[in-house]
């Protein structure tokens, strides 16, 4: 499996209203434009890769990315961050895709009380 | 009435609901140890009704009063004629604020329709009109502005979309357990209808 990319994306100072809403409706535009831009997904691909990580949410495959997001498409984990809006832009431009192609999702770490 | 047909196979619509261990507590025993009794959470996969593709394994949450969704998730889902998330006009002159998983966040009111999914069956349950707290911005704390200099770490906050039962996409649903392969394990799903069911509402898991 080829290593996920980890993504550092600066994120301005978020008590600062006008710089956080103006960084994030830039990367709200540019997603719209790829949803645009790319065709939409096969609803059936999405549900393979959901099942893909589906089965491994509890195993030690990924263990390491546990407190990120992960950005998961082709039944595999492509990159990690800490911002969704930021990952789910990324990814896309990156692989030339619809951004609905792949799932954005947290992976918890364990909670030990 | 039997919810299998004679392939053994549902014939009642329903999705798989998914429940994992999130970690374990320990707590005293009777007898002056300590037991360690697993936690767990239980998640759908749901998706907007005019987007099947994009899906969010989503936290199933008997305790909160209304669906919320977290920054990062939902933006740019909203703001046009096809878009499938309607915010509401906010009335006051601040936004209001709500606090979960430890973090404050501004928040405005929308609606959206939700589909269920069961992405082993390819099955979905019908589409249903939810309500939900939009989360726009987080509010961090004296103590977590100190993170921008390196001293503090501030929390995680909420990451997954929170469903609630009520009002939210179970209402008027059915809940269906079953043990699972492993003692371990159980199976949950949800469905529009069946007799012998649980009504979703008045179940805690």
């Amino acid at each position: 499996m080829n290593e996920p990319v980890k993504l550092d994306v600066a994120i301005p100072d978020s008590t600062n209203s006008a710089s956080v809403s103006h960084f994030r409706s830039e990367t709200v535009r540019e997603i719209q434009e790829l949803c645009r831009t790319y065709p939409a997904p096969d609803p059936k691909e999405v549900s393979i890769d959901v099942k893909w990580l589906l089965d491994r949410i509890n195993t030690p495959e990924l263990e390491p990315y546990r407190g990120k997001y992960v950005a998961v498409a082709f039944q595999r984990i492509l990159a990690t961050g800490d911002d969704p809006l930021e990952l789910n832009l990324w990814v896309a431009k990156e692989q030339k895709v619809h951004p609905h192609r792949f799932i954005i999702d947290f992976l918890d770490e364990s909670i030990e009380q | 009435m039997n919810p299998l047909n004679n392939n053994g196979r549902s014939r009642v619509s329903r999705i798989r609901l998914h429940v994992f261990q999130i970690g374990s507590a320990k707590i005293p025993n009777h007898s002056g140890g300590i037991q360690e009794i697993p936690l767990f959470r239980t998640f759908a996969v749901i998706s907007f009704s005019n987007d099947p593709s994009k899906r969010w394994r989503s936290i199933l949450d008997t305790g909160s009063p209304h669906t919320i969704f977290p920054p990062g998730l939902w933006e740019g889902m909203e703001g046009t004629d096809s878009a499938p998330i309607r915010l509401f006009e906010n009335h006051w002159d601040s936004r209001p604020t709500l606090t979960i998983a430890g973090c404050t966040y501004e928040y405005q009111w929308g609606e959206v329709d939700i589909v269920l999914h069961d992405c082993r069956t390819e099955r979905t349950l019908p589409a249903v009109r939810v309500i939900g707290q939009f989360l726009t911005r987080r509010i961090l704390t004296p103590k977590e502005h100190e993170h921008h200099n390196g001293t503090t770490t501030p929390r995680r906050g909420l990451n997954h979309i929170v469903l609630a039962l009520s009002p939210g996409v179970f209402d008027g649903r059915y809940l269906i357990l079953r043990p699972g392969p492993t003692e371990n394990e159980c199976d949950a799903w949800v469905q529009v209808d069946h007799p012998d069911a649980m009504p979703f509402t008045k179940v805690v898991l």
